[in-house]
This record gives C-alpha cells, sequence and structure tokens, in this order.
C-alpha cells in the first residue's frame, strides 16, 4: 500500500468511526459518550441498555455493512461493465429480490417470517443472477457485456411483472408490508443479519481486491487486459458473482436501497482516482458512512415516524449525484 | 538466421455466420528481431491474423507458434511477460492519469498483491522516457492528443519489457511528426533486437521501414518477403486495385507512389 | 329583456335538474358530503366497501344484496357475486346485476369506475368509518336507504349499550399508556384521529403514541421502548408467525415492561380494520387488555 493509499483509508475509517459514533448516540434518546459506554458495559438503566445493545448498535452495524456492499459491487460493475451509470441492481438483482421477498409476504401466508422473507429475497436475487449470466453464457462463448446488461434489464422487467401481479391479489396488510420492504429499512437488524452480512462481505472484499488489477485493465476493455496477462473470461465470472452476491446479501438484509452503489464510487474516483486497490476499500468505507448517516436521518428527521431509507438515500443522493455530475470536466 | 517469432500452420479463421473465412490457410514465418509489417485493404484480416497471432481468436483450422512454444500452451500472463501490445481504439472508461495507464505495463510482473518494486518503477520511467511522454506523466490521458496518447500506449507495451511488440494501425490518426516519431522509435527497437509486428494500410510507410512485408487479400497470404520484392507494381494494382510506382529513393530505400 | 332572461333561466334550469328529483324519497348526504337521492328503498344493493357489507349482514338485510367484493368472506353472503375489487370493481358485472344503489368507499368519486357508474344514473353512497360517530351515521343511513330504520335502530342501541357498558367498567380507573402495533420492520401504529385511538380512549387507555401527525406513523422500536408503553395491544392477521410469543424474544420489544410483565394481548386485525358491527366486541377486546381487572365475572 502507498502512502497516499494509507493516508486517504485511514482519513475514511475515521469519518466511519464519526459516523458509527453519532448513531449510536442519537435517537429517541441521545446520549452522551459515557451513557454509550455504560450501557455497553451492562450497566445503567435497562431501557436505555437495550435501546443500544439491541437496537442501535446492530443496526448500525448493518447498515456499515449494508453500505460497504453496495458500494463494492457497484464499482466493481461499473468497471465490468464499462459503463459510469452501472449499479449494483443492473443485472435485475433488485427486481428478483422484490419478488421473492413480496411472494414470501403475499403468499407465505403462516411461513412468513422475517427470516424466510429475508432468505425468499437472496433467493430471488440469486435466481436473477443465475438466469440473466445462463442467458449471456449461452449466446457466445464468452460472457458477452452488451448481452448481460440486455438480459438483467429483461429479467428485471419481468420480475416487476411478477411483483404486480403478486400484489393485485394481495389484501390491505400484505400490500402494506410487500411495499415497506421494497422502500428499504434496517429497522429490523439483529446481531444474526450483521453477522451474516459480514460472513458474504469479508471473503468476497478479500477476493475482489485481488483482483483490483485485473478490474483496473477490464476497466479499459477485454483484449487490453488479455494482452495485459488478464484471465479475462475468469475475471469476469469471478468478479460477476462476487459483485452479484454483495447485492443480493444487501437487498436481502435491508431492502432495495438506491444510489449508494451509483454514487460512492462515483465521489471516490473524483477525489482520488480509479485504481481499484484504493477505490474498492474506498467505497467500502465512504459506502458504509453514506449509509449509517442516511439511516440515522431516516429515524430521527421525522421522529418518532421512520421515513423509509430507500427514499432517504435517493433525496440525498440526487441532488450529490446531480453536483457530482457538475464538477467532472465537460 | 535468427528463430522465428511466430510461425503459421494453415491457419484458417471464420467468424460465426460469415460467407467466407478471415484468414484461409495462411502459413508463414515472422522472423525474430526484425520489423515485419503486415499490409493489405480493408477487410483482408490483417487485424484477424494479429488477433490470432495473440490468440484471441480461435482457429478453426491449422497451428500456431509463438516464440519456440505452441501459442495454445502459453499462459496469458507468460504471454503478455514476452509480448507487448498496441491495440487500435482503446478507450479508457475512467479518467486516469499518463503514469497510471503505463505503470499497467508492470501487471504482469506482478502478482494480486505485490506492490510495485524499483525495477518496476525504472521500467515505467524508462518507457515513459523513450517514448517521450514522461511531461505529461501527471496528465489524464483524455486529454493528450491523439499522438501523445498513442506514444502513452507504446510506452505501456515498452513497460512490460517484451521480446515483442505487436501495434494495430498505430500511426493511424497520427500527423506527420509524430508518425515519423513513432517509426523511428519502432526500428530503433527493432535494432536493439526487439520483434516488432505492425498492420498500417499505409504502403509507403511499409516500404520504407519494414524488414520484411506480409502481404494479405481476403483471407489469404498473396506474399511474403522484403518491401521491394512483395510491393512490385503489378502486385499492387491486382491487391489494392490501383497503379503505383516503386522510385527507388539515394539509399536504394524504396518509395511507393500513387499514379494519378 | 331582463324577465324574458330570467324566464328563460328557469326554463334552464328546470331543464338540466335531473328529473327524478320531485319524486325523491329518501335524501341523504353521504360519507363524502355528497347528497343522494333514492326513489324507493334499495332491493338490490353492490356494495365495494366490506365493513359496509359486515354491517348490511348485522342488519339482517343481506337478501338486498346482489354483488360484493370479492373480500367478503362471510358465509352469510357466500351465494352474493362478486364483482372484484373495492376501488376498481369489474363495471360488466356491476351493471349485469343491474342494481340500484352501490356502496362504494369514501373518496373515490375522481374515479373513472364511480363516473361510469353515476352516469347510468346509479345512486351511489360514499361510505365513511373513520370514526364511531361515523359508524352510527352509516348504520342509520343503511336502514334509512334499506327501508329499515327499525333494524337500523335496534343495531344502534346495541352497539351503543356495549359501548357505554365497556366505558362504564373503567370509570374512574387510572388511564395507562398503550401501544397499538402492527408488528413490522419498522412496526406501525395509530395516529389520534383513528377509530382505534377511540378504542383505546373508550377502554380507558391513553395512546402512547398521540403526539403522532398522521393516521398510520410507522415508528422505530426504540421509540417504543423509550415510551415505555404499560400495555401492548398487538394485532395479529390468522396467518402471522408475529405473535406475542415471538414478542417476547424480538430484541428491544423483549425488554419492555409491558411484555416482561405480561401486559401483552393479541387482537385479530379483523376487528381492528376497519369500524364495523364488531365494533362493541373490539372496544370489549381492548378493555380486556388494558384494564383485565374490570372485567365483568
Amino acid at each position: 500500500m502507498t502512502r497516499r493509499t494509507g493516508v486517504v483509508l485511514a482519513s475514511l475509517t475515521l469519518l466511519l468511526v464519526a459516523a458509527f459514533a453519532l448513531s449510536i448516540r442519537v435517537g429517541s434518546v441521545t446520549l452522551d459518550l459515557r451513557a454509550v459506554l455504560t450501557a455497553l458495559a451492562g450497566r445503567g438503566d435497562a431501557a436505555t441498555g437495550s435501546i443500544i445493545r439491541e437496537l442501535r448498535l446492530p443496526r448500525a452495524v448493518a447498515a456499515a455493512l449494508v453500505g460497504a456492499a453496495l458500494a463494492v459491487s457497484g464499482a466493481t460493475f461499473q468497471a465490468l461493465l464499462r459503463n459510469a451509470l452501472a449499479e449494483p441492481y443492473v443485472l435485475g438483482v433488485s427486481g428478483g429480490a422484490a419478488l421473492g421477498a413480496v411472494a414470501a409476504i403475499v403468499l407465505g401466508g403462516l411461513t412468513a417470517s422475517p427470516t424466510s422473507i429475508s432468505a425468499a429475497a437472496f433467493l430471488g436475487a440469486a435466481a436473477s443472477i443465475a438466469l440473466v449470466l445462463r442467458v449471456a453464457a449461452g449466446v457466445g462463448p464468452t460472457l458477452d457485456t452488451r448481452v448481460l446488461l440486455l438480459a438483467g434489464v429483461v429479467v428485471g422487467a419481468f420480475a416487476n411483472a411478477g411483483i404486480f401481479l403478486i400484489l393485485s391479489i394481495a389484501d390491505v396488510a400484505a400490500f402494506r408490508s410487500a411495499t415497506g420492504w421494497m422502500m428499504g429499512s434496517l429497522s429490523g437488524s439483529t446481531w444474526t443479519g450483521a453477522a451474516t452480512l459480514a460472513a458474504y462481505l469479508v471473503p468476497t472484499l478479500v477476493l475482489l481486491l485481488a483482483l483490483a488489477r485485473p478490474l483496473n485493465a477490464l476497466a479499459i476493455g477485454e483484449d487490453t487486459a488479455a494482452y495485459l496477462g488478464v484471465s479475462v473470461e475468469r475475471t469476469k465470472w469471478l468478479a460477476f458473482g462476487a459483485a452479484s452476491l454483495l447485492a443480493a446479501a444487501a437487498v436481502a438484509a435491508a431492502g432495495i436501497i438506491g444510489f449508494v452503489g451509483l454514487i460512492v464510487p462515483h465521489a471516490v474516483r473524483l477525489a482520488w482516482g480509479s485504481d481499484h486497490r484504493l477505490l474498492l476499500p474506498a467505497s467500502a468505507l465512504l459506502g458504509a458512512t453514506f449509509v449509517l448517516v442516511t439511516d440515522t436521518a431516516a429515524r430521527t428527521v421525522v421522529a418518532p415516524t421512520e421515513l423509509p431509507l430507500g427514499a432517504v438515500t435517493a433525496i440525498v443522493g440526487v441532488p450529490l449525484f446531480v453536483a457530482l455530475l457538475r464538477r467532472r470536466r465537460p | 538466421m535468427t528463430a522465428a517469432a511466430w510461425t503459421c500452420e494453415d491457419v484458417t479463421v471464420h467468424y460465426p455466420g460469415a460467407r467466407s473465412p478471415a484468414l484461409d490457410g495462411i502459413t508463414l514465418s515472422l522472423t525474430g528481431g526484425a520489423c515485419t509489417i503486415i499490409l493489405g485493404p480493408n477487410g483482408s484480416g490483417k487485424s484477424t491474423l494479429l488477433r490470432a497471432l495473440l490468440g484471441r481468436v480461435p482457429l478453426v483450422r491449422g497451428t500456431i507458434t509463438c516464440l519456440g512454444a505452441p501459442l495454445a500452451s502459453w499462459q496469458r500472463v507468460a504471454l503478455a511477460r514476452a509480448v507487448g501490445v498496441v491495440p487500435q481504439g482503446e478507450h479508457e472508461t475512467f479518467p486516469l492519469t499518463t503514469r497510471s495507464l503505463v505503470a499497467m505495463g508492470r501487471y504482469p510482473h506482478l502478482g494480486p498483491w505485490r506492490r510495485e518494486g524499483a525495477d518496476d518503477l525504472t521500467a515505467i520511467d524508462n518507457a515513459m522516457a523513450r517514448c517521450d511522454v514522461t511531461q505529461f506523466a501527471e496528465r489524464m490521458v483524455d486529454t493528450l492528443s491523439g499522438g501523445e496518447g498513442q506514444r502513452a500506449r507504446i510506452a505501456r507495451a515498452l513497460a512490460q519489457e517484451p521480446r515483442a511488440l505487436v501495434l494495430d494501425e498505430p500511426t493511424a490518426s497520427l500527423d506527420l511528426k509524430h508518425e515519423m516519431e513513432v517509426l523511428v522509435l519502432l526500428r530503433s527497437l527493432a535494432a536493439s533486437g526487439t520483434t516488432i509486428v505492425l498492420v498500417t494500410h499505409n504502403l509507403s510507410v511499409a516500404a520504407q521501414y519494414a524488414d520484411r512485408v506480409v502481404l494479405l487479400d481476403h483471407g489469404s497470404l498473396v506474399a511474403e518477403g522484403p518491401p521491394a520484392e512483395v510491393l512490385s507494381p503489378s502486385r499492387v494494382l491486382d491487391v489494392f486495385g490501383w497503379p503505383v510506382e516503386l522510385i527507388r529513393g539515394e539509399s536504394g530505400t524504396p518509395y511507393i507512389v500513387p499514379v494519378r | 329583456m331582463a324577465r324574458h332572461l330570467s324566464g328563460l333561466l328557469l326554463i334552464f334550469v328546470a331543464c338540466t335538474s335531473s328529473a327524478p328529483q320531485a319524486r325523491a324519497r329518501f335524501v341523504l348526504v353521504d360519507g363524502d358530503g355528497d347528497t343522494v337521492r333514492l326513489s324507493a328503498p334499495a332491493q338490490r344493493v353492490i356494495c365495494l366497501v366490506p365493513s359496509a357489507t359486515d354491517l348490511t349482514v348485522a342488519l339482517g338485510l343481506q337478501s338486498r344484496l346482489v354483488g360484493r367484493t370479492r373480500y367478503d368472506k362471510a358465509p352469510e353472503i357466500a351465494q352474493v357475486a362478486s364483482v372484484g375489487g373495492t376501488i376498481d370493481p369489474d363495471l360488466e358485472r356491476v351493471f349485469a346485476l343491474h342494481p340500484d344503489l352501490v356502496l362504494a368507499w369514501e373518496g373515490t368519486k375522481g374515479t373513472s369506475q364511480r363516473q361510469s357508474i353515476s352516469a347510468r344514473g346509479i345512486p351511489v353512497y360514499a361510505v365513511a368509518l373513520r370514526d364511531s360517530a361515523a359508524l352510527f351515521k352509516t348504520v342509520r343511513d343503511l336502514g334509512t336507504m334499506l327501508g329499515s330504520d327499525s333494524a337500523a335502530t335496534a343495531l344502534s342501541t346495541s352497539l351503543r349499550a356495549q359501548l357505554d357498558s365497556v366505558q362504564a367498567s373503567v370509570a374512574g380507573l387510572p388511564r395507562p399508556t398503550v401501544l397499538f402495533a402492527i408488528w413490522g420492520d419498522p412496526p406501525m401504529t395509530i395516529g389520534p384521529h383513528t377509530f382505534i385511538a377511540e378504542l383505546i380512549q373508550i377502554a380507558g387507555g391513553r395512546d402512547v403514541f398521540s403526539d403522532a401527525t398522521i393516521d398510520w406513523p410507522k415508528v422505530s422500536v426504540e421509540e417504543i421502548v423509550h415510551r415505555a408503553p404499560d400495555v401492548v395491544i398487538l394485532s395479529v392477521g390468522e396467518d402471522s408467525t408475529r405473535g406475542s410469543e415471538a414478542l417476547r424474544r424480538a430484541p428491544g420489544w423483549r425488554t419492555l415492561p409491558a411484555v416482561q410483565h405480561g401486559h401483552v394481548a393479541e387482537v385479530p386485525a379483523d376487528l381492528t380494520n376497519r369500524p364495523g358491527p364488531l365494533f362493541g366486541v373490539a372496544a370489549r377486546a381492548f378493555r380486556d387488555a388494558i384494564h383485565p381487572e374490570a372485567r365483568p365475572r
């Protein structure tokens, strides 16, 4: 790691820690650092301790992991598809996950617990990715990028049709629950969920870091990458798989949270360049911070009402994105 | 007799859905340490031949050897350490500095985790100096002119410290000065032992700068040899469809001039 | 000149006003504030509001129903034809049944379905069931429109008696704070202007989210823990794994004093989805949850 990389990552880590601390302290009860530490140690007021240990802490951890997963996934898709507008849901992931979750909520009946809804979302995402890859792989000997994009759009549209069909036969309660899931929320975060997310995120991030140089080359072109010694097909399969897994895990945990995977990598590139050896870890840190801050806002801005997280990331994200676009050279 | 850098034996490439093969039974050998220029009209298979030599297009028939070993047996990484390629029409999706672009030439020598060492940095600096792009090191590649960008890409290939350099239309969008500078550079590289293989449609350039010329037409090998032998006026008229004159310069250098 | 004009105006007004006006026997104001005119008690009623269908059945007048929604599953009306959804019924089926009255949802006057129905001259009554006052008005209006004021009076009296009995049983008792929640991520509760808030009030409790600004706010579990309600009333559907048992294990919820002391009551969602003939039953259920000590032996 160069010195510059070290400095950037250290600064972003500090920023994440600050956001984390803010998120733990703020909420229906605002606590100072001492009260937080007391609660963490298991002493003090029982209600406050419960709020900190059972609600805010796992939620903050989950928010950071979801943000990191989405940002890294977005950066990877942007390199693989050589398209600055790519984002984690580009291969139909959000459609498939939503279809799985909505089906579980509306049709699942007795078996629709939060865990099974999350699992159904993950399965739906995995199924749509598999379908997209299958379609693309069947067209030619190599994984054609344009076919992938088209297949992603088609599978996403198909999934949406399925969602509307299911919603049309849902009763009021199921309808509300299904649309609520789709709008995204970290409200139901548990320690188990956070641990699962971490189990997906950490090895996948390591894998993608190992593919950082091949991704740099692929971002220019497949021929160029091959001429620089990259095993193009193997890298594509591994990277697509890893990025899709991250997107699927994030959606299963939190519903559909947009803009993170699109904006965060852009912001990092604008500030520190496109080398994936810095881009990937920096996106992870900045994405984690972004979702932490927006989730904190979602649950505090109009308290006691909680805003859907997907809406807040969009509201914050759109003007940010426009500002970023303006900063680019004409 | 210097060893052949590449040999092709009955190489045939047929793109799916095409009416005729892109390459039909090509048998030739490219001399090591020489500057070989592949010529031919549009659609003659020049780029396809390059891609075949680099293992990027499947063969329907035939075999290719590269630097003494069958091409199929080469690992991508090993091939990249031995052969530097300057492709045509490259476009960076995201902005990067010239130095970063050239630094990619060291990728075949680095594993996934190793940081660039002193050797690597020296190779990068030398490559940039050789191609006269050092002054652009911190500038973004997309702010460079066509010629400067091309020189940067040649620097990247040189940073690989390859035994052979393969270039696809390296001077296509360059003005006179830059075109000549690139050709002079390539000749000096050839003189120091690097095998140069390049594709161009510029007959005059080929005549002056090539040690050997490979002439293709509609996927078939028409002729192969020194430029003066291959580029006879009758053959050029036949392949390119326009009459030319072959003029000998003072030092015996052949000049191909189209007839008005 | 002016006399001629006013004469013309009179003729114009007379021609454009609806002809049956002179023969209308019942003139009512519905839940949207619009006037509804019927020339005779309705015999062929299509009801698009499930709770109004429940009321019609409770009035014993289900024989007048010729159409219902697909969500109405009571056995008494199983033979009645379904016309589809509540806001988007199948118009072909509606017209094929030749109704003389359609009961619709409040606030749907602008939909194309409503406009088509009105254009055919079929009277439409918008049912408003926001709170107990609206409930009693709807019962009265249904009795008028179906020509059975006595049934309506009987039902009103019975409901009124049930509510009064519940209120009397908790008179003078201290009011514990009550959370009414539909468990979700995040959970949903009710605002002060809903009939559920009214139920809590009648049953001797105090809504812990009485400061909410919308009718069905989603709140964070953290806020619930912070407010520490004395009683939790959990709305459960017939097909839900999210009952009080699971609540006892859920992070955050399980530390609520109400949960730890067993002051959690499950109430079927059907009772609280909308006010209807079971309003009194709902009030009793709420009272039993909030003041179990006030339950009559």
